[in-house]
């Protein structure tokens, strides 16, 4: 990945449209499945917020990882001092139930109606991992899940801002988690599939809070951007975008950027898919507003 | 850019639901107190507990779209695409001619789920070909329609279509779109998620009678029936809308969001978090409850969901509560999952338009623990100017929408 300095990205655009706020705290988990079943049978808590210990029996692999990086965010950057009451929190989970998904479809086969897990639904939906972090964390603000599969950090970047904008919703938990390479699960029905090693599960967890006010010192600017689709010389964008844009996809693009940003590696501006972007700055930046 | 109480209109309506495919259809069935509840016979269903459903049958190819490309589209993305062009077509809209900056926000809960298992049972073996999912159903969408905005998949399960309004609305006050299609979409009566929800002992068992197996509110209710759906809105400001003379189904006036906290799939015993959401919307709208003339409820017909909204209500509404008609259409749709709030936003428009309160079927001996002013039966004439919809769903999540006349 390249890094860019912001000066040279032409960061003095209008920002008619962007949401600015700052991240007052980030965590970064990356693991295979023994880190994970470990974490999943010892659920870590916030202080004074205990979890029953089967709290997370259900959960999908990616619910487990994204719970774990919350809670490294909590004790990395003392969250637990914040009062997260009304806190919304917005997960974008990628292929999110696949590996559930094939394994229930083997037992109907065989088992009929009755094999089917009554914890298939709730713990393999879309909405599964931001349902599971507010629970454990007791909030009370929005909680959905945005996207589904990868490239969705546009979409959860997006659906943050137009949180964070509302009053009434002091900060965001906006957690991505993807696994470091889409995998293939078994297929309990045919003898002869092979069972191929898991990929590693990853998850970011970033604490949003609105406006300037970081004491890391790291801001986001997010933007919606308009064009035809396929049809770039139709582009509309609402604000001036900067030219010279690095592309940025993925999870593994954003946790590189923040984990480099936090470290003062980086700063500049990341084009997210066609639907929006994403801008990083330094509490000693200047504003370009 | 708008502050944020500057009206938000719904000027385009496009839906598909076991009452019918269009707005007037829809209406129209649930005023006649309908039911679209019938016996599942897409597939096998001699092994799950519960053996009914509402079903869409055929979704219409919408206009301008070629039948044999709409054919080989997955079910859910058909349905999405019938409502959104429907709701597009009906404001009047054409992307692909129109400078408007046109966002999407569509909910859909499990739609990889839902995927994998269509094709599996088709004999494919999308699950274990990971090259072949890329694209969710909101991109896609947006493609196929030519919109040039943003486009976003949302997930909250049941409650995800006030979301995605909730959403819209703010998109359009912050200057992000000048217009926004929102709303949800599930084609969920599958064998899987029937048996899933079977075995969570959420559904009803009354098998041999399934026009009269959802009845919220009743005594005798044993649980939701499934039903699959979707309803699109297109959202646009006023003064947009009134510059080019758009027709106005009704004005989206608040909504609040807030999580119990508590449970995946259990509601919470305590009121405060459904009553916050509740709260949340009349705030925003800037009216007090006694300003409401309508609640469509969230009442899924189980005892425990439906004894719990009402513990919320009182606390909202008060002495309000007993002269205030409360229904849900969830009586004769039936529970619609991810889409069941956008209908029941449908329904709220219905009620604005018609002068009339859609009524909750098979409501033949009202709970003692749900007493409220009910609309048993037959639909009550009554000019509605604000009408508050809720919408709860797994993960814990509230919401509450007001709608009133434009």
């Amino acid at each position: 990945m390249q890094h860019r300095d912001a000066s040279v990205l032409g960061l003095q655009a209008p920002l008619r449209s962007a949401v600015t706020c700052s991240v007052a705290g980030f965590g970064i988990i990356r693991g295979g499945s023994e880190l994970l079943e470990t974490l999943r049978r010892n659920p870590v808590a916030a202080p004074g917020t205990p979890l029953p210990a089967g709290f997370l029996k259900h959960a999908e692999k990616q619910t487990v990882a994204g719970l774990a990086a919350v809670y490294q965010a909590i004790y990395n950057f003392d969250l637990a001092r914040v009062e997260q009451r009304h806190w919304g929190v917005i997960a974008a989970p990628t292929f999110l139930g696949r590996s559930g998904m094939a394994d229930a479809l083997a037992r109907f086969a065989v088992e009929g109606a009755w094999g089917i897990s009554p914890h298939l639904i709730p713990h393999q939906s879309l909405h599964a991992v931001s349902g599971t972090i507010s629970q454990s964390l007791r909030i009370h603000g929005p909680n959905f899940g945005v996207g589904g599969a990868p490239g969705a950090v546009v979409e959860a970047v997006l659906a943050a801002a137009s949180l964070l904008a509302l009053p009434g919703i002091p900060g965001i938990w906006l957690v991505l988690t993807d696994h470091e390479r889409e995998f293939i699960p078994v297929d309990r029905a045919e003898p002869a599939s092979k069972c191929e090693p898991e990929p590693d599960c990853r998850a970011l967890a970033l604490a949003l809070i609105p406006g300037r006010t970081s004491s890391i010192g790291l801001s986001l600017q997010i933007c919606p951007e308009h064009s035809r689709v396929g049809v770039t010389a139709n582009a509309m964008p609402v604000d001036t975008i900067p030219a010279d844009m690095h592309g940025c996809g993925s999870l593994c693009d954003v946790g590189d950027l923040i984990e480099a940003f936090a470290h003062e590696e980086c700063r500049g501006s990341w084009r997210l898919g066609t639907s929006g972007w994403l801008r990083l700055l330094r509490e000693d930046a200047e504003s370009p507003c | 850019m708008l502050s944020g109480h500057d009206d938000i209109w719904i000027t385009g309506v496009g839906a598909a639901t076991p009452l019918g495919h269009s707005f007037a259809e829809i209406a129209e069935g649930l005023l006649a107190g309908r039911s679209g509840i019938e016996r599942v016979s897409r597939f096998a269903v001699g092994e799950h507990p519960s053996q009914i459903a509402g079903l869409v049958a055929d979704v219409p190819c919408p206009a301008g779209h070629e039948r044999r490309d709409f054919d080989r589209l997955a079910p859910l993305d058909r349905l999405a695409l019938w409502c959104a062009a429907s709701a597009l077509a009906d404001a009047g809209c054409r992307p692909e001619r129109s400078d408007r900056r046109i966002g999407l926000i569509l909910g859909t809960a499990a739609e990889w789920l839902n995927l994998w298992e269509v094709d599996r049972c088709r004999g494919g073996r999308r699950i274990f070909e990971i090259n072949a999912d890329m694209e969710p159903a909101a991109a896609s969408l947006r493609q196929r329609l030519h919109l040039s905005g943003p486009a976003i998949g949302i997930s909250a399960a049941c409650a995800s279509g006030n979301i995605a309004l909730a959403l819209a609305r703010r998109w359009l006050q912050m200057g992000w779109v000048d217009l926004c299609l929102a709303g949800a979409c599930d084609m969920a009566v599958t064998p899987l998620c029937l048996a899933g929800f079977g075995n969570l002992r959420a559904l009803s068992r009354r098998n041999d009678e399934p026009a009269r197996a959802s009845r919220p509110f009743d005594v005798d209710r044993d649980g939701f029936v499934m039903s699959e759906g979707g309803a699109m809105f297109v959202l646009e400001r006023a003064e947009d809308a009134r510059a080019r003379t758009a027709r106005a189904y009704g004005c989206l006036a608040g909504c609040g969001i807030t999580s119990d906290a508590h449970n995946m799939v259990i509601p919470s015993p305590d009121p405060a978090p459904a009553v916050q959401a509740m709260e949340q919307a009349l705030a925003d709208a800037g009216l007090n409850p006694v300003d409401v003339d309508y609640v469509n409820a969230h009442a899924t017909s189980t005892p425990v969901g439906d004894a719990a909204e009402v513990r919320a209500l009182k606390v909202v509404f008060q002495e309000q509560l007993p002269h205030l008609p409360v229904s849900s259409t969830k009586s004769m749709t039936g529970h619609l999952l991810t889409a069941a709030a956008a209908v029941e936003a449908l329904a709220c428009l219905a009620a604005l338009q018609h002068r009339a309160v859609p009524p909750t079927i098979n409501l033949d001996n009202p709970d003692p623990a749900c007493n409220l002013c009910h609309v048993p039966h037959v639909a009550q004439e009554r000019q509605v100017k604000a009408a508050l919809s809720n919408s709860f769903g797994f993960g814990g999540s509230n919401t509450s929408i007001v709608l009133t006349a434009a």
